[in-house]
C-alpha cells in the first residue's frame, strides 16, 4: 500500500468532532461524583510534585472505562521529535514504539500540527482514527504511524479518543483512551468535561517548569542585541534589560528613565526604537533597543582600523572620517576649514596609502574593515 | 549587623526557642504555602493571618518591590493587623511608586548578600537618628503612627533578586522564639513567592524572549544539552526546515567545540537550580556576509532593479566601471546609467557617497 503523508490536509475532510463542551449535559449520579474527585484533583497542586497527568491515568482509566489512558507531548529536537512527557497506563512496548517512530519521524507525524496543532483540533474531544478512514488510500491504514507503530504491535484496532489539551496556539498534551471496541457518547462526554480543568492545570505546570528557563533565555539573549536594551511593559514596569541597558541607567539615570517611562506608552522617540511584543495576554510590553546612532560608531571603528594599518597624519584621519561619512570634497573642505585643494591632496595621498584609484573604492575599503 | 540566621539551627534544622507545637503549626503553615488552588487567590494572606497569631508578632507585612521606569511598583501586597490595613498599604505603596533604590537599608534590585535569606532587626542594621532622618521615616512610620514600632524582617530573595520584604512591625524587640519562628517560614515563603512571580512574568517573559530572538535577525536557537529546541526564532525554523541535517549536525558539534559547517555562536546559560542550554546564533562572520546584509537592506530600502542590485553589488567592493561592465557583460555606459539612477534614489551625488550610505546602512 502506497504511504501517503500525514502533511496531507484532505485527511482531514471528514473529521468527526462531536462537541461534547456543552455545559448543561447530564452525568449520572455516580460518574457525577467520580467526575468531581477527579477535577478537584486536578485543581490542587502540591509545589513539587510531578505531573498531574502520572496521578489520574488510573481513575481517568476507570471514569472512562476505556482499556488504556495515555498522555504524552512531543517535543523539537535538532534531529526530530522527542517525547516532552510520557505515559501510558499500557504496555511500554507502545511507548518505546512510538518514541522509536518519532526520532525520525517527519514534521506531521500523527493526525495533528504538534507544534500549532490546528485551531479546530484544540481543546476538543475527537475520535482520533474515525477521523480518517482506516483503509483507503490516505487512511490510517496507509500512514507510517500505522506501519511503523500500531500494526506491529497488533494495536491496529484500537480505537482513540482523544484531546489535544492547548494553551493558546501550543501543545500541552494530548491526552486520552485507547480501547478495541467503539467510542460512547458517554465516554465522549466524560473526557469533554475533564478538558478544562487540565487546561487550567497544565498551563501552571508549564509555566512553573519553563518560566524559569525563559527568563534565562531572556537574559542570555538581550545581550546579543547590540544594543543597551528593556523590555518594560505599559505600566512602567522594568522587566529586563541587558547590561549596556543597565550600565546607561546608572550613568545617565533621569534621561534614560524618563526615555523608558516615554517608551512604556509607547511613544517613539529618535533615540531609541520600540518593538511590541508578540503577546497574546491583556498588559501589553514594549522591547526598547536604544540606538546609539550605529552609523557613527561604524564611523569611527573603520576610520582607526584605517589609521592604524596605513598610519595616517590626524589630518589624514579628519578628511578620511567625512569622506566615509559621505560628505563631497566641498563639504569636507568647509568642515574642516581648509580649501577644496587641501582635501583633494590629502584624497590623493590617502588613496595613495591604500594603494586604490577612486575615492568610491577607498569608502568602500575602509567600511569593510574589521578590527 | 548582627543577622540572626540558618546557622542558630541545631543538627536537625530545628532552633532551641521552638516548641514542638510550634514545629507542627510551622509545617501545616508550610503545607498550605505548598499548595496551589488552581484559579483562587494566593494564599499567602491567610498564612499571614495565622502566622501572627503563632508568633504573637504585631503586624505582619509581605509585600514585592518591583522595578518601574521611575520608582516601584508594589505587587502581592498582604498585610495583616495594622491599626487600619488600607491605610498602611496606601501610604507604603504611594511612598515606594517615587523611591530610590535604596529605599529601606538594602539595595532592592540587588540585595546585599549578607542580606538576603536572613531575619535582621533594623535597630541593629541602622542607628535610630539615621532612622528618624530618613525619607521612610517622615513618610510612612510617621503617619502611620508607626514610628514607636520596632522593624523585623527578612528580604527574601531568589539567587540575586528581591521576591518580598517579609516582616513585622512589633510593639516592642522580637524575642528569641520570634525570630526563630520568622526564620522557619523563609524557605516554604521564599518556594511560594518565587512560583507566583514565575506565575506572573511567564507569558511576557515568553512574549519578550520571542521578540529578542526575532530581533536578532539570524537564526538562533535556544537548546539544551540533549538537543531539545526550547524557543527558535522564524530565520532559525527556516532553517531547520530546509536543512535539519546540516543544522544539527551543526550545533552538536558546537556544543562539543567541534569545526562545524555552520559557525555557531554559543552562549551557555542556566536558570537557576537547573541544567545548562545554550543560545546558539548562527553568525555570519566574514566580511561578504556583512556586504551582503547591506546589499539586502539597501536594495529593499532603495526599491532597486535585479540588474541595479548586480551593479550595487559590485559598486559597494569597490570595482570600477570597467571592472563591472566586464563582470556584468554589459556596456560602460550602461553601469554609469545604473549607477546614476541609483543616485537619484537614494538622493546623493557621488559614488562614495553611495557607498558610504549602502555601507552603514543609513
Amino acid at each position: 500500500m502506497p504511504q501517503r503523508s500525514l502533511d496531507d490536509d484532505s485527511a482531514f475532510a471528514r473529521i468527526v468532532v462531536r462537541d461534547a463542551e456543552d455545559g448543561r449535559v447530564r452525568f449520572e449520579a455516580e460518574d457525577r461524583g467520580r467526575l468531581a474527585e477527579l477535577t478537584d484533583a486536578i485543581g490542587t497542586l502540591h509545589i513539587g510534585s510531578p505531573s498531574i497527568l502520572v496521578a489520574i491515568a488510573p481513575a481517568t482509566r476507570e471514569l472512562l472505562e476505556v482499556d488504556d489512558v495515555m498522555s504524552y507531548c512531543p517535543s523539537e529536537h535538532v534531529e526530530g521529535w522527542g517525547f516532552r512527557h510520557v505515559h501510558f497506563t499500557g504496555s511500554s512496548r507502545f511507548v518505546d514504539g512510538l518514541g522509536d517512530y518519532l526520532g525520525s519521524a517527519p514534521h506531521r507525524f500523527a493526525f495533528y500540527n504538534p507544534t500549532r496543532p490546528e485551531a479546530h483540533q484544540r481543546n476538543r474531544t475527537i475520535e482520533a482514527i474515525a477521523m480518517v478512514n482506516r483503509t483507503e488510500p490516505g487512511g490510517f491504514e496507509s500512514t507510517p504511524i500505522y506501519q511503523k507503530v500500531f500494526a506491529p504491535l497488533k494495536m491496529e484496532r484500537l480505537r482513540q479518543l482523544r484531546t489535544l489539551i492547548c494553551d493558546g496556539p501550543s501543545l500541552l498534551t494530548w491526552f486520552g483512551g485507547l480501547q478495541d471496541r467503539a467510542v460512547t457518547v458517554r465516554q465522549h462526554r466524560l473526557l469533554s468535561a475533564l478538558i478544562r480543568p487540565l487546561q487550567r492545570r497544565l498551563s501552571v505546570e508549564r509555566r512553573l517548569a519553563d518560566g524559569g528557563l525563559a527568563t534565562a533565555a531572556l537574559e542570555a539573549a538581550i545581550e546579543h542585541t547590540g544594543s543597551p536594551s528593556f523590555v518594560v511593559s505599559r505600566t512602567g514596569r522594568l522587566l529586563a534589560a541587558n547590561a549596556s541597558g543597565r550600565e546607561l541607567l546608572e550613568q545617565d539615570r533621569a534621561t534614560t528613565r524618563e526615555l523608558l517611562a516615554l517608551a512604556a506608552r509607547g511613544r517613539a522617540h529618535a533615540s531609541f526604537e520600540l518593538v511590541p511584543l508578540r503577546e497574546p495576554g491583556t498588559a501589553a510590553a514594549w522591547l526598547v533597543l536604544m540606538r546609539v546612532s550605529t552609523a557613527e560608531q561604524s564611523i569611527a571603528r573603520c576610520e582607526a582600523t584605517a589609521a592604524e594599518r596605513w598610519t595616517l597624519t590626524p589630518r589624514q584621519r579628519s578628511v578620511l572620517k567625512l569622506l566615509i561619512g559621505g560628505d563631497s570634497n566641498a563639504r569636507i573642505a568647509a568642515s574642516l576649514g581648509i580649501g577644496e585643494r587641501a582635501v583633494e591632496l590629502h584624497v590623493t595621498a590617502l588613496l595613495d596609502r591604500a594603494g586604490l584609484d577612486g575615492r568610491a573604492a577607498l569608502v568602500a575599503c575602509v567600511l569593510s574593515m574589521r578590527r | 549587623m548582627n543577622p540572626r540566621h540558618a546557622s542558630t539551627f541545631d543538627a536537625v534544622g530545628r532552633t532551641g526557642t521552638l516548641s514542638k507545637a510550634d514545629h507542627t503549626r510551622l509545617d501545616a503553615l508550610a503545607g498550605e504555602l505548598g499548595l496551589i488552588k488552581i484559579g483562587a487567590p494566593s494564599s499567602i494572606q491567610a498564612v499571614l493571618a495565622d502566622f501572627r497569631v503563632l508568633s504573637e508578632l504585631d503586624s505582619l507585612v509581605c509585600m514585592c518591590p518591583v522595578e518601574r521606569t521611575s520608582g516601584w511598583a508594589v505587587e502581592r501586597f498582604a498585610c495583616d493587623n495594622f491599626p487600619n490595613d488600607t491605610k498602611f498599604r496606601q501610604v507604603s505603596t504611594a511612598f515606594l511608586e517615587r523611591a530610590p533604590r535604596r529605599f529601606g537599608w538594602f539595595d532592592a534590585i540587588r540585595p546585599e548578600p549578607a542580606q538576603r535569606n536572613v531575619v535582621l532587626e533594623l535597630d541593629d542594621l541602622v542607628p535610630r537618628a539615621e532612622l528618624e532622618a530618613s525619607p521612610a521615616y517622615a513618610e510612612v512610620l510617621v503617619p502611620l503612627r508607626l514610628e514607636h514600632t520596632f522593624q523585623v524582617r527578612a528580604l527574601i530573595c531568589e539567587s540575586s533578586s528581591l521576591l518580598a520584604w517579609f516582616g513585622a512591625f512589633h510593639s516592642e524587640r522580637a524575642s528569641p522564639r520570634q525570630i526563630d519562628l520568622l526564620i522557619a517560614m523563609i524557605p516554604a515563603m521564599r518556594r511560594r513567592l518565587s512560583i507566583e512571580r514565575r506565575l506572573d512574568l511567564c507569558e511576557m517573559v515568553n512574549a519578550a524572549l520571542e521578540t529578542v530572538l526575532e530581533q536578532l535577525g539570524v537564526p538562533a536557537y535556544v537548546i539544551s544539552a540533549t538537543g531539545r529546541v526550547f524557543e527558535t526564532n522564524q530565520a532559525g525554523k527556516a532553517l531547520l526546515e530546509t536543512r535539519r541535517a546540516e543544522v544539527s549536525a551543526s550545533l552538536r558539534a558546537a556544543l562539543t567545540q567541534a569545526p562545524a559547517p555552520l559557525p555557531f555562536e554559543l552562549t551557555r546559560f542556566r536558570e537557576h537550580g537547573g541544567e545548562d542550554h545554550w543560545l546558539a546564533i548562527l553568525r555570519t562572520k566574514g566580511t561578504d556576509a556583512r556586504l551582503a546584509h547591506a546589499l539586502g537592506l539597501a536594495a529593499s530600502r532603495l526599491k532597486l532593479t535585479p540588474r541595479q542590485r548586480e551593479v550595487l553589488d559590485l559598486v559597494i567592493r569597490g570595482a570600477a566601471t570597467t571592472t563591472i561592465a566586464a563582470a556584468l557583460a554589459i556596456s560602460e555606459r550602461a553601469v554609469e546609467q545604473h549607477i546614476s539612477a541609483m543616485f537619484d534614489r537614494a538622493e546623493v551625488s557621488s559614488r562614495a557617497a553611495l557607498v558610504s550610505l549602502v555601507l552603514l546602512g543609513k
